[in-house]
């Protein structure tokens, strides 16, 4: 018997698509790049999928870069063979109407030989959270997520190679100004609304630090609802920019000013208490949890700045953290821990930017974590003076994406948690884009490349 | 495979050539073409008495370098250093014909040396095959087995006792070409200059391998 829910059979699966007039469901999933990918299939062929999975082509899912050619120049997994299929199996928990007469479903890839696919940040995740229950934890998360809308429509961005576009709301450029144009309060109601709309619970939204730019909040949950709840705000971000007639980009920076991020926020509970808690500072958990995290920060930097332009926030002084370096309350660290409180006590993981992928941050954050509290590791001291500026003998985030590779692949903390073939591939599509930019124009001292906003605006 | 280890010697002959840290490929290569010049008895006292800075611009594209002589070493680095005794211009699909740029006269014996050293005698293809085996044969994903065909001279080599692998096949300075690391081997499959019995993955892991060549060779 195939659920769609609990206690929902197929026919009543069938009654559900009925009752509520859907005559097509969009199969989505994310792929290692972070891109929303799926197709549109019939009801019909939607009921007769939901057992086997839904073809797609292994190449087009997982083996091209955002400027649409094939990544190449390692040795790839054994489900990459002569474009061959995986599967994408919908998880009908997650299904909904995403508009009169379509549903959306998420789901997770699988190789044909009914083995999860290696490269699926979504099963990553799963493998993680499902770790963590079986040490006895439940992980709450929430993320942050930020955004630069822009007057213009999507298709005058493109003529104008995504440069010189007007930011949306006026140019005010501080955080939570309140005196914006309508139309910025127009697209921000907008969204919410439609977030309403599809059960995606939202805390608050505000503009940040530079000009067009939103922060959204969605509310604290497990972490793969949070993640599937986040690609799907970011689609509902893009299709309102685009009925509104603007256009929008999670860019880690379009232009060469503010960058944008994508925060974490992640504490354990152990029999509906949290265990980040103690009445005087980070509890023995989250001091083993930050040892863990803190030993795998540069490795998990690959993950959390995926691409070339991700590397462009890590300014000092500008507001993303550089260094390793964790402490409390302190945000200009790579990590503040919120100590204190028996509800909010939590970490908040600050080095992510807002292209990156959030299953995989979070399975590698989570993983990582996990192991420290396991092998009980002690994170550096804590800092109480501003992380940024520091003398050469500070340990600096990686700085390029190659650097940032470097350390994942040696890092057998995360390979044992997401799995030596996922690190592998990741590692050797990242070397793809480091080929790819310097082969396009791009070097070490440019300026934000067109190459750059060319291939990100719209995808990242 | 292309890796970002960089911390390799280096050392080819009594030259060291070494590179900065987190080098850009346009550098990596210049580089591995400089090791290669040092390789060769004609080319070693060449590189061996020069003390020049020299800039180098890619006429293509906004890839720069700069090739610090002297002092039993060559440094290379990303962008034209203020200092740089001449700048010439190449264009890496040529691997690396230098020119002088517009309005930069350059004494024609030292463009020639220049272009000595950056355009080192191939081996023959047998010996540059034999070397990329020895360089990437075992490295992860590999076929075991590598069957290169000269399209001329109708001669073979295998490379690997493994698992019959890949088919090989393109003229002898194509070969030469290709295994010592120079172009782009998709591109060369794509122009039909050579041709590939073998699968995706295969083909994914050799161009990883070339460009470790490429790279690093």
């Amino acid at each position: 018997m195939v659920e769609i829910r609990p206690g929902l059979s197929r026919s009543e699966v069938a009654d559900w698509l009925r009752e509520h007039a859907i005559d097509s469901v969009r199969i989505e999933g994310t792929n290692l790049d972070g891109t929303l990918i799926g197709k549109v299939v019939s009801t019909k062929k939607f009921l007769s999928g939901l057992e086997t999975g839904f073809a797609f082509a292994d190449i087009a899912a997982f083996g091209l870069d955002l400027g649409n050619v094939a990544y190449f120049g390692f040795a790839l997994p054994p489900w990459r063979t002569n474009m061959g299929d995986i599967l994408l199996r919908a998880d009908t928990s997650t299904l909904c109407v995403w508009e009169p007469g379509r549903a959306s479903v998420i789901g997770d890839f699988w190789t044909v030989d009914g083995s999860p696919l290696s490269a699926c940040p979504r099963q990553a995740l799963r493998r993680v959270t499902a770790d963590a229950a079986d040490r006895g934890y439940r992980i709450k998360v929430a993320v942050e997520m930020e955004a630069t809308v822009f007057e213009e429509p999507l298709r005058q961005a493109r003529l104008k190679g995504y440069r010189d576009l007007t930011p949306l709301g006026g140019e005010s450029g501080a955080c939570y100004v309140l005196a914006k144009s309508a139309d910025w309060d127009t697209y921000m109601r907008t969204v919410a609304a439609r977030l309403d709309e599809l059960a995606i619970p939202w805390e608050a939204w505000n503009d940040e630090a530079a000009s067009g730019q939103v922060e959204l909040n969605l509310e604290i949950a497990d972490p793969l609802t949070v993640a599937d709840r986040w690609a799907r705000a970011r689609q509902v971000m893009r299709e309102v920019a685009d009925r509104l007639g603007h256009s929008v980009t999670f860019m880690a920076k379009w232009c060469d000013e503010f960058g944008q991020a994508s925060h974490l926020n992640v504490s354990l509970e152990r029999d509906g208490t949290n265990v980040f808690y103690a009445p005087d500072g980070p509890s023995e958990l989250m001091t083993h949890f930050l040892g863990g995290v803190m030993a795998s920060m540069p490795g998990t930097t690959s993950l959390a700045l995926p691409w070339i332009t991700s590397y462009r926030r890590l300014v000092d002084l500008e507001g993303p953290p550089t260094t390793v370096t964790w402490g409390v309350g302190n945000k200009t660290t790579a990590i503040r821990a919120v100590v204190g409180h028996p509800a909010y006590s939590r970490i908040e993981h600050r080095v992510p930017g807002s292209d990156s992928n959030v299953y995989l941050v979070l399975a590698a954050v989570l993983g990582s974590g996990l192991a420290g509290i396991a092998e009980r590791r002690e994170p550096p001291p804590p800092s109480d003076l501003m992380a940024w500026s520091l003398p050469s003998d500070a340990e600096r985030l990686p700085r390029t994406i190659s650097q940032a590779a470097e350390a994942l692949e040696r890092d057998t903390v995360l390979s044992d948690a997401l799995g030596r073939e996922l690190i592998d591939y990741w590692v050797g599509t990242r070397r793809w884009e480091w080929l790819s930019y310097h082969l396009h124009g791009g070097g070490p001292d440019s300026a934000l490349t067109e190459w750059e906003a060319r291939r990100y605006f719209e995808l990242a | 495979m292309i890796t970002f280890d960089v911390h390799e010697p280096g050392v080819s002959g009594d030259i060291l050539v070494t590179v900065e840290d987190d080098p850009t490929p346009f550098v990596l290569s210049l580089a591995r073409t400089i090791r290669a010049a040092c390789r060769h008895p004609d080319l070693l006292p060449v590189v061996e008495k020069s003390a020049d800075v020299v800039g180098v611009r890619s006429s293509t594209d906004h890839q720069s370098a700069t090739l610090r002589f002297g002092r039993g070493g060559v440094r290379v680095v990303h962008g034209v250093s203020g200092d740089a005794d001449l700048v010439v211009g190449c264009d890496p699909a040529t691997e690396f014909e230098v020119h002088a740029l517009p309005g930069t006269p350059i004494d024609g014996g030292r463009l020639a040396a220049l272009n000595a050293v950056l355009n080192p005698p191939l081996p023959s293809w047998q010996d540059a095959a034999t070397r990329f085996w020895s360089l990437t044969g075992d490295d992860p994903g590999m076929p075991g087995q590598i069957v290169v065909k000269c399209s001329g001279s109708g001669e073979e080599l295998v490379l690997g006792d493994g698992p019959a692998g890949v088919v090989l096949t393109g003229s002898a300075d194509q070969l030469a070409r290709t295994f010592s690391g120079l172009g782009n081997l998709f591109d060369d499959l794509y122009s039909g200059a050579l041709s590939l019995v073998g699968t995706l993955p295969q083909l994914s892991v050799l161009c990883g391998a070339h460009w470790k060549v490429k790279f690093h060779g």
